[in-house]
């Protein structure tokens, strides 16, 4: 995954990632607080709202109060307080009015129309004030006025009792004044039916008098005085009317706007608490469950982070063990250290390459002391050939002298005996014994002639060619037809013989060695056969001389071929022949070996290397 | 010397030649002596052990012994002959062609009682063989040879 990446970026992504995290947590931790203040700040507002129902409540409680003061005590100050609370209500809306709700509308239209009917009430008010302090005193002290004219009139002229019942008529008059104040600072209705049952007297009583006294005076004053009884009750009724007007307002009308504004607010508050609840549960369960995702988020991305830490780490130490091991492994020599495939080009990559490096010193080293060895055994090998070259040399020098050695002490002692037996008169004797010296000497000539030939092989002559065995036998065959019948011997040549790439006289040398040895050695009174074959293996060709002879010992099979060894001292020869097709046999890269046992015959194998014409 | 103790040259000698002027020369310069030639090692070995259980203590007076020879070599048979009790008190002269000091060195440890080189110069060889019989025929080589050979 991070295989590619150096090893800085590795480091630069962990913190980048790291980071990444964190900030994407504060941006989401940011985004909730900003809707909890966001809430917060609508709830608070809502609060606002509640607080304004309650100031209404407050407020209308205070009107409706200094209303009813005005009412009944006519306070202008209670006016100037209505209005003044009036106001600082409008004011209050008008703050509230950013949100305004249906129950503010409402609110204010009913404070408006409380307003307007306090308005009227002051208008009633003011018209009943002056019903009853002005012209209902006006008609009461005219008609007192007239009737006290009357009764000055009548007391000159008429008896004492009806000047007591015309003083009654007045004294009713004053009653009625008197309820009718009554009414209106106590506003009990009872004092309406009593000034209404003393003006229906006051009026009787009149009446009464204006039938009885038909006189001027009578005519003058208590037709004006009974008008202005009339006129009285007129005022006085308008002015009950206006009171109970002005009441039913205050009472009803305004009561009712009053009640409606505190219903609305009642309701409002109630809309609103209800709208602050829902905000709360809202925000209650919104932070609830902003706390849980974030708590899952900042779980994952820790998780995250841990994961990716795990990885860009693995990512790192991963290859710096695999390196230890391999550097370990190198320190000790080894070229077998397994390197870890790293591509990217960071301090690892440095590494990796250069452990790479040691490992093909390593190989070189290796392969040095490889050679180096090898150069050991070619020399220890060099130096054991040169050794058993030096004991062949001594072995030959050896053998040399003892064999030539041999006639010479074998002719001087015949000689001294032919000597000796001359002497003695013994000629004949001593002539047959000159024979023995004859053939020693001979003996002499065939043994240094056999000499030149081994020292022959593989200095004289050498040049190889390739050879086909079948052509080359077949003749050899024949030109030595007569020596094989002769020696009673019988030879059969195999076909299919390889191609050899040999030296052709060295090898007809050896194969002149080989028939000799055998027409020596291999006769067998049964019929003699020699007879020649070939086998091929792998890297070389195996060409057989077999013959039916009385066969050779197992421990005579090494010696044979030494330097002047007869198996038979009785049979001529030299000792010479194995020695040089064993010579031959060297200087082909091949090898010759014999196997037999007494009685069976021999088989003597001559092995060419099929590489040879390679080796040159 | 005594009738019974016939003395016997063992020849040990595969050069049909060199036993021919051997022999040539033993019986001309003592012809009491008799001498058997054997051809090669092993043939002179069973005929040692052979001819002494056979005739009852006939041991040989002396042995001529030539180095080079088929199946046992000379070094061989000597080995053989000094390693024995009783066989190793019969003298034993090497005579060969070979001069070399490697064949001396190896005869003489082995026990050889002297070493002699077949003589190549004309007319030596028999007084070599006169001097090596008169050497073994001196006293006190025969009272060794007599004791050897009491029944």
């Amino acid at each position: 995954m991070f295989g590619s990446l150096k090893l800085k970026h590795k480091i630069f992504a962990g913190f980048i990632s790291v980071g990444l995290v964190a900030t994407a947590i504060a941006v989401f931790s940011y985004g909730t607080f900003n809707l909890v203040s966001t809430n917060f700040r609508i709830f608070v507002n809502s609060s606002n709202s509640a607080q304004l129902g309650l100031l209404l409540a407050r407020d209308v409680s205070e009107i409706q109060r200094q209303a009813l003061i005005y009412t009944y005590e006519a306070h202008g100050s209670a006016a100037e307080q209505v209005h003044e609370l009036y106001r600082g209500m409008s004011d209050t809306l008008q703050k509230s009015s950013e949100h305004e709700s249906e129950y503010i509308k409402k609110i204010r239209a009913h404070l408006k129309a409380y307003m307007s009917t306090f308005e009227q009430l002051q208008k009633q008010k003011q018209l009943q004030h002056r019903l009853v302090y002005n012209d209902i005193r006006t008609s009461a002290s005219d008609a007192e006025k007239h009737l006290r004219s009357y009764i000055k009139l009548i007391s000159n002229h008429e008896d004492h009792t009806s000047l007591l019942q015309d003083e009654r008529i007045l004294n009713t008059l004053l009653l009625v004044e008197k309820n009718a104040m009554r009414y209106f600072d106590s506003l009990d209705p009872q004092y309406i039916g009593e000034a209404k049952e003393n003006l229906a007297e006051v009026r009787k009583r009149l009446q009464k008098i204006e039938a009885n006294d038909t006189s001027k005076a009578a005519m003058d004053h208590i037709r004006p005085a009974m008008k202005e009884v009339v006129e009285y009750e007129r005022v006085f009724l308008e002015a009950v009317a206006r009171t109970r007007g002005y009441l039913f307002l205050v009472n009803v009308v305004m009561a009712a706007e009053a009640y409606e504004v505190l219903y609305n607010a009642k309701l409002m508050s109630a809309q609103i608490s209800q709208e602050m609840g829902e905000i709360e549960q809202g925000t209650f369960s919104m932070l609830q469950q902003v706390i849980g995702t974030l708590v899952v988020a900042i779980g994952i991305s820790l998780l995250l982070v841990v994961i990716l830490s795990l990885l860009i780490g693995r990512s790192i130490t991963n290859p710096i063990v695999s390196l230890t091991t391999a550097f370990r492994a190198l320190s000790k020599g080894s070229h077998h250290a397994e390197i870890p495939v790293y591509e990217a080009d960071d301090e690892i990559g440095h590494l990796t390459r250069a452990a790479s490096v040691f490992k093909e010193k390593n190989r070189q080293t290796e392969q040095l002391l490889d050679h180096k060895k090898q150069l050991a055994k070619e020399l220890e090998g060099n130096k054991k050939e040169l050794e058993r070259s030096n004991d062949e040399l001594e072995q030959f020098v050896y053998t040399v002298s003892h064999d030539l050695k041999s006639p010479l002490v074998t002719s001087m002692g015949f000689i001294g005996i032919i000597q000796k037996l001359a002497a003695q008169g013994k000629l004949e004797e001593a002539v047959e014994k000159l024979d023995r010296v004859v053939k020693s000497n001979e003996r002499m000539g065939q043994l240094i002639n056999d000499l030149l030939d081994l020292s022959r092989v593989g200095r004289v002559d050498m040049d190889k060619i390739d050879i086909d065995l079948n052509e080359l036998l077949a003749s050899f065959h024949e030109v030595h037809s007569q020596q094989i019948e002769k020696a009673e011997f019988t030879m059969q040549i195999e076909p299919g013989l390889p191609v050899i790439y040999a030296n052709e006289s060295r090898i007809l040398q050896l194969f002149e060695n080989m028939l000799s040895n055998a027409l020596k050695y291999a006769y067998n009174p049964a019929g003699s056969v020699l007879s020649i074959g070939s086998k091929e293996h792998d890297d070389a060709y195996l060409v057989w001389f077999r013959d039916n002879g009385p066969g050779i010992p197992e421990e005579y099979h090494e010696k044979i071929f030494g330097l002047f060894y007869r198996l038979d001292p009785e049979t001529e020869g030299t000792g010479i022949g194995l020695a040089v097709a064993a010579k031959v046999m060297k200087f082909h890269n091949g090898k010759i070996w014999v196997e037999s046992s007494p009685g069976e015959g021999a088989t003597f194998w001559l092995s060419f290397s099929k590489n040879e014409e390679d080796s040159e | 010397m005594s009738e019974q103790t016939k003395r016997t040259i063992l020849l040990i000698e595969d050069d049909k030649d060199h036993a021919e002027i051997t022999q040539f020369h033993i019986t001309d310069h003592a012809p009491d002596i008799n001498v058997v030639w054997l051809s090669d090692g092993e043939a002179a070995i069973n005929h040692i052990v052979k001819e002494h259980a056979l005739s009852n203590g006939a041991y040989p007076w002396l042995v001529l012994l030539d180095i080079k020879l088929p199946k046992y070599s000379g070094h061989e048979v000597l080995a053989r002959l000094k390693s024995d009790e009783t066989l190793k008190k019969i003298p034993v002269v090497m005579f060969t062609t070979s001069n070399v000091a490697t064949d001396v060195d190896k005869a003489m440890i082995r026990g050889a009682n002297s070493y002699i080189q077949k003589p190549m110069e004309l007319g030596n060889f028999g007084s070599v063989i006169a001097k090596i019989i008169d050497y073994w025929s001196l006293d006190q080589h025969r009272l060794i040879f007599e004791k050897l050979n009491k029944p």
